[in-house]
C-alpha cells in the first residue's frame, strides 16, 4: 500500500490524501510532517484544502487545518470535505467570504472564453481573404473584417476601418486605419490618396501632424497629382511611402510563402490600440524634417 | 472638488459647442484644471473645434462600458496643459449611454478637475438627459432669434424641473449695429423674456468662424469675441466683470458716409 499521507498540489488548491486505515490520532505526527515539508514549496498563495480518502470529523478537519496553519504559510480560503454542513461552518470558523471562490471562478470562465474568442480570431484572420465595400465610408461607419478589407470609395475623418488584414483603399483614405488588428505586423494600408487622422498597424500606431495645412481639395487640385501611398511598420514606427514596384516586391505581404498570421497571446481581442505613438511622416512636406520618432523611407 | 457645468441651447446652431470649446480654453487660461466632455454621441464636433480630432483612440462609451480607463480617454489639448477633452464616440448613438453612468462618471472627473464642462446635444432627449444627468449649474446658449429664444425657454423650464439650482444666459451672435437699428433683440430683450440672469453676451464675429475651422479657439484674444468668452470665463470663476462695450468702431469712410 501506499503512503498512509500523500499531498498533492493543483493550480488553486492542496490536495490532502489520507490512507482510511487505521485511527487517526496516528497520521497527525505524519501529516505535520508532510506539511513542515512542503511548507517552503507552497509558499504563502490563497489556496483552498480538499481533505480526501478518507471521512473525517469535525474536529480532525479542524486538527488537520491546525497543522497546516501552524506549519506553512498558506492561507485556507475554503475547505472541501464532503460533508457540505461541515464544510459552512469550517468557512464559519474561517471567517471567509465565500463570494471570494465565486469571483475567482467567474475570473477564471471569464478568461477561459477570451482565449478562446481570440483562438477562433486568430484561425480566422486571413490576410489573403478580402472583403470589399463599395462606396464611400462616411463618419460613424465602423467596418470589421478578420480578414483585408478593398475600399472603393472615400474614408471619411470619423470613419474607422479595421481588419486582420491590410486595408485597400481605391480612393482617399482620410479617416481612421487598423490594420493587422489582431497582431500581424505586416499589413499595410493603402490608399490612391493618403491623408489620414489616425493609422494603426498591429500595436503601432500614428496620427495626423498638427498645424499641417489639408491637401488642396476639388478644381485646385490637378488631376495627374495622385500618388497611391502605402503605410507600414518599417523598425517598429508606422512610415508612408509610394506605392511602388520596389515596394511590391519588398512587401512580405505578397510572399507565398508567408504563414498565418502571429498572433495575440493574452489580452482583449484587439490590442492594435494605444501603444506607439509617431506622427505620420507625409513625403508631401519635403524638406522639412518629419516630426516625432518616425521615419521616411525614400526611395 | 470640481464644478460640473453643463452648456445646452435646445435649438441646434446656436453655439454650444463653440462656447464650450472657448470657455474650456479660457479657464484653462486662468489656471484652472478643465475637462470637456462631448455628450453628443454619434454627432461629434467638440473634438474638431479644438483640433483634436486625430488623437482619438478611445472615448465617452469606452469609458462607460469599461473598455479603458478615464484616464485613458482624456486628450491634453495642444496649447493648455491644464485642458483636457473627453471625445463622443462617431460610431454609436445617445441610448449607449444612461444618465445613472454620466453621473457616475462627473463625479469620477470632480476628482481631478476643477471644472467639468459638458457640451449637451441639441434636442430635449437622451442625450439631454445624459448632458445634464450630473451638472451643478447650466449655461444656457441663445442667439438673439425668436426660434432659439423660445426653445431656450424650454430648456430652461426642463432644467427647472430637474432641479437645477444655477442657470445663467449666454447670448450669443449679437449684431450690435442691427440692436442699434432695431432690427434685432437686444440681450435685455432676452433677458427680459426668458427671466434669467445673463453670464454673458458673445458677438457675432468673423473670427470665430475662422478659428472655429482651424481648430483654435479664441478667448483671450485681442478679437471682441475673445474677450467676451474670457469674461464669461471670469464669472463662472466668480469674478464680478463688467459687460463689454460690443460697438463696433467704424472706419473712416463709414463715418463720413455712414448714418
Amino acid at each position: 500500500m501506499s503512503q498512509p499521507v500523500t499531498l498533492k498540489g493543483v493550480k488553486s488548491g492542496l490536495i490532502v490524501k489520507l490512507t482510511d486505515q487505521g485511527n487517526f490520532a496516528d497520521l497527525v505526527p505524519e501529516i505535520k510532517k508532510k506539511f513542515k515539508e512542503g511548507a517552503a514549496f507552497f509558499g504563502t498563495k490563497h489556496m483552498i484544502l480538499s481533505i480526501e480518502g478518507r471521512d473525517v470529523n469535525e474536529e480532525e478537519t479542524a486538527e488537520i487545518l491546525k497543522l497546516l496553519t501552524e506549519n506553512t504559510k498558506l492561507q485556507v480560503d475554503t475547505v472541501m470535505v464532503k460533508d457540505k454542513v461541515l464544510e459552512n461552518k469550517f468557512q464559519e470558523i474561517l471567517g471567509e467570504d465565500p463570494g471570494h471562490e465565486i469571483e475567482n471562478a467567474r475570473l477564471r470562465k471569464d478568461n477561459d472564453l477570451l482565449l478562446k474568442t481570440v483562438h477562433q480570431l486568430e484561425a480566422a484572420v486571413n490576410p489573403m481573404n478580402a472583403e470589399i465595400h463599395a462606396g464611400n465610408l462616411r463618419s460613424g461607419r465602423d467596418i470589421d473584417a478578420l480578414g483585408s478589407v478593398i475600399i472603393l470609395g472615400d474614408v471619411k475623418p470619423g470613419a474607422t476601418v479595421t481588419a486582420g488584414g491590410s486595408i485597400f483603399v481605391m480612393g482617399a483614405m482620410q479617416g481612421t486605419a487598423d490594420a493587422g488588428a489582431y497582431g500581424d505586423s505586416d499589413a499595410f494600408v493603402m490608399a490612391l490618396r493618403m491623408d489620414p487622422l489616425q493609422i494603426r498597424i498591429s500595436d503601432a500606431m500614428a496620427i495626423a501632424q498638427d498645424n499641417v495645412p489639408k491637401r488642396k481639395r476639388g478644381f485646385m487640385r490637378p488631376k495627374d497629382e495622385i500618388i497611391p501611398e502605402v503605410a507600414l511598420i518599417s523598425d517598429g514606427h508606422i512610415v508612408i511611402r509610394d506605392y511602388d514596384s520596389e515596394f511590391v516586391r519588398n512587401c512580405r505581404f505578397f510572399r507565398t510563402d508567408k504563414k498565418a498570421v502571429s498572433v495575440i497571446e493574452e489580452e482583449a481581442p484587439k490590442p492594435g490600440r494605444a501603444k506607439e505613438q509617431g506622427a505620420l511622416s507625409d513625403k508631401e512636406k519635403d524638406g522639412k524634417k518629419p516630426a516625432g520618432n518616425s521615419k521616411s523611407v525614400e526611395v | 472638488m470640481g464644478e460640473v457645468i453643463v452648456i445646452t441651447s435646445g435649438k441646434g446652431g446656436v453655439g454650444k459647442t463653440t462656447t464650450t470649446a472657448n470657455i474650456g480654453t479660457g479657464l484653462a487660461k486662468l489656471g484652472k484644471k478643465v475637462v470637456l466632455v462631448d455628450t453628443d454621441i454619434g454627432l461629434r464636433n467638440l473634438d474638431v473645434v479644438l483640433g483634436l480630432e486625430n488623437r482619438i483612440v478611445y472615448n465617452l462609451v469606452d469609458v462607460i462600458e469599461g473598455n479603458c480607463k478615464t484616464k485613458q480617454a482624456l486628450i491634453k489639448d495642444k496649447r493648455y496643459d491644464t485642458l483636457y477633452l473627453l471625445p463622443a464616440a462617431q460610431t454609436r448613438d445617445k441610448t449607449s449611454v444612461n444618465p445613472d453612468q454620466m453621473k457616475q462618471l462627473a463625479d469620477e472627473l470632480r476628482e481631478d478637475f476643477d471644472y467639468i464642462i459638458m457640451d449637451c446635444p441639441a434636442g430635449i432627449e437622451q442625450g439631454f438627459k445624459n448632458a445634464i444627468a450630473g451638472a451643478d449649474r447650466a449655461l444656457v446658449v441663445t442667439t438673439p432669434e425668436v426660434s432659439a429664444v423660445r426653445d431656450a425657454d424650454r430648456i430652461i423650464g426642463l432644467l427647472e424641473a430637474n432641479e437645477m439650482k444655477d442657470t445663467k444666459l449666454i447670448v450669443n451672435r449679437l449684431r450690435q449695429d442691427m440692436v442699434k437699428r432695431g432690427d434685432m433683440m437686444s440681450a435685455e430683450d432676452v433677458v427680459e423674456i426668458l427671466a434669467v440672469g445673463l453670464i454673458g453676451v458673445v458677438p457675432d464675429d468673423e473670427n470665430i468662424v475662422v478659428a472655429t475651422n482651424n481648430g483654435e479657439p479664441l478667448a483671450g484674444d485681442a478679437s471682441l469675441a475673445g474677450q467676451a468668452y474670457m469674461n464669461i470665463c471670469r464669472r463662472v470663476c466668480g469674478e464680478d466683470v463688467p459687460f463689454l462695450d460690443l460697438d463696433v468702431k467704424k472706419g473712416f469712410f463709414a463715418r463720413l458716409f455712414g448714418k
